[in-house]
């Protein structure tokens, strides 16, 4: 089983392996990570018609190598996110989270005036 | 040595709220961190956080884990941010649920876990993940407790299965990996005694030297009403039963004693009420056990014995199980038999006394004054005014033929619990059952343990009446 291992896969269980006994990524790891703001994470189908649920997150990025402006996204399924909520894991890389995204009370909404 | 599931995986096998906490905190405390642990985490956080509203408890829980996890202690972070996930609020699952998963994997990859417990975890995992996706946003109750309605339903009613299993798997992980500090009403049983010493026999009493958890009554309104739904016939009873209880309290009541005739559903009374609340049982059949063995045997003799309350405690691990004399008026021989049961019984009952009993074969003072006293029997004529006394006296009346289609379901749940199927597969009893029932039942002096046969053959006549229908 090991041996279809892709390399992606094989890069986030090691990644899992540090962050389950409490490590965190090095502060050059997270200097080079894309950051995500108004986020919020999302549970949904693994994929079309599977069994599993997976948690993927929406938001704003920025620093992203493959997008140039900030752009809203959706990343492949989270494998970790920090319990402080100040970064975390997809299949595919690390991200920094900013503030999540924030659902506005009605008494948060300043009433427009036009000016 | 059994390996120690991470604490996550033993969140998910935990079967309440209550429980997961509980474990969860007596583990924290053992892991390292900033010396203002105690200060900010220990028992007066613990007060608080029981005490506060919904919101402020979900904020309190988030807190920890966020320090646990500042700490380096990830899989307490996690365990702690599960408990701040509820059914109601599916969002909250999302932020958690990938660390969870990445726990329960690493156990299922394991070669040391246990597969049945990685089986349970992995059962009630795939709960919590339907809860996050939403489906049980109406749920108003813990994740837990959504855990254990689902998977009974899915077990349909079994006795046997999964859920007892969960249970049992519960209480081997958590002696397994426990440490003896208590959140929650405790009672140190066995006092510390400079010189005492335990012999190799009695080795294990030295757990009564630490605080017992005493057992907390949750709902009493709905201990009543579960108990009413299955004893329709009983209404008094139960109220004398429970009028001791308070809601968030410890269990403690005073001794009990059930009198009725015989069938009544005393003894089934007494266990089912001990069951509804959580108490372990011990129980000592009065009839059939020799001399004062109630209050346990000298170390002098060979066969040295602490008494029936000590070893309640022991077995169940609770400082308020419940000791239960069945047919207390039962003679056995001599009527110096039932004296010397008698006379042992006295001191554990009256509080003073129970809190310093002098065991004699550990030999050492015991606080027994929380365990609750039930006791049955046919008449209490018999026995001496002082024992009756000390008892609440309670009729257990026989049930009557009004009762008998509330009873017949009980029983008929009961069987299909037995037999492992759906209490749907045997369907209602049909009117000319029920009056066929009721007769039979008459005739044999409405007693629970005939309504129970007559009942069991009423089903197996359908079924060899439905076999052998479609034959030619």
């Amino acid at each position: 089983m090991a041996g279809n291992l892709s390399e992606q896969e094989l890069m986030w269980r090691l990644d899992l392996m540090a962050f389950m006994e409490g490590h965190h990524p090095t502060k050059a790891e997270m200097k080079a990570a894309p950051l995500l703001s108004a986020w919020k994470a999302v549970v949904r189908w693994r994929s079309p018609g599977s069994a599993g649920f997976a948690v993927r997150i929406a938001g704003f990025v920025r620093n992203h190598p493959n997008f140039i402006a900030e752009k809203a996204i959706t990343t492949s399924p989270i494998v970790w996110i920090d319990a402080s909520l100040s970064w975390a894991r997809s299949e595919r890389r690390l991200y920094r989270l900013a503030a999540p995204f924030k659902e506005m009370a009605d008494e948060d909404v300043e009433p427009d005036y036009g000016d | 040595m059994p390996t120690k599931p991470p604490l996550p995986v033993r969140v998910l096998l935990s079967t309440t709220f209550d429980t997961a906490f509980d474990m969860l905190h007596d583990a924290s405390c053992q892991l390292a961190c900033s010396e203002d642990h105690d200060v900010r985490f220990g028992q007066g956080w613990v007060q608080m956080v029981l005490a506060a509203d919904d919101d402020m408890q979900l904020h309190a829980l988030r807190e920890y884990a966020g320090y646990l996890n500042d700490h380096d202690h990830a899989a307490a972070a996690c365990a702690w941010n599960m408990l701040a996930c509820v059914p109601e609020a599916p969002e909250s699952y999302a932020v958690v649920l990938p660390n969870a998963q990445a726990y329960l994997s690493s156990e299922t990859l394991d070669a040391d876990a246990d597969p049945a417990r990685v089986k349970c975890a992995t059962d009630a995992m795939a709960i919590w993940w339907q809860a996050a996706a939403g489906q049980y946003k109406d749920w108003s109750g813990t994740t837990f407790s959504l855990v254990q309605d689902k998977l009974r339903k899915a077990h349909s009613a079994t006795t046997d299965d999964s859920l007892w299993n969960r249970k049992a798997l519960q209480a081997k992980v958590d002696a397994a990996a426990a440490p003896r500090t208590i959140a929650g009403p405790s009672v140190v049983v066995m006092k510390r005694e400079p010189g005492a010493k335990l012999t190799p026999d009695n080795a294990a009493y030295k757990s009564l030297m630490f605080p017992m958890p005493l057992v907390v009554a949750k709902s009493v309104a709905t201990v009543r009403g579960q108990l009413l739904a299955e004893f329709p016939h009983a209404a008094a009873a139960i109220e004398l039963l429970t009028r001791d209880l308070r809601d968030g309290q410890p269990v403690r009541t005073k001794p009990a004693l059930l009198v009725g005739p015989a069938g009544s559903g005393k003894s089934l009374l007494a266990r089912r009420f001990a069951e509804v609340l959580g108490l372990g049982v011990y129980r000592f059949d009065a009839a059939s056990s020799a001399d004062s063995m109630f209050g346990g045997i000298a170390r002098s003799w060979s066969t040295s014995m602490p008494s029936v309350p000590a070893r309640a405690v022991l077995q169940t691990s609770t400082g308020n199980p419940v000791a239960f004399v069945d047919e207390l008026d039962k003679a056995a021989g001599t009527s110096n038999h039932n004296g010397s049961l008698w006379n042992s019984l006295m001191p554990f009952l009256e509080r003073e006394t129970s809190a310093r009993y002098r065991d004699p074969s550990l030999e050492a003072e015991l606080d027994l004054s929380w365990v609750v006293h039930l006791a049955t029997a046919n008449d209490e004529k018999p026995l001496p005014g002082p024992l009756k006394d000390r008892y609440r006296l309670i009729r257990m009346p026989a049930p009557t033929l009004r009762h008998l289609p509330a009873l017949a379901a009980n029983v008929i749940a009961a069987i299909a619990r037995e037999n492992d199927v759906d209490v749907d597969m045997y369907g209602e009893l049909q009117d000319d059952e029920l009056s066929n029932i009721g007769k039979a039942w008459a005739a044999r002096g409405y007693s629970i343990r005939a309504l129970q046969k007559i009942v069991g053959a009423t089903l197996d006549a359908r079924d060899a009446s439905n076999a052998y229908a479609p034959r030619h």
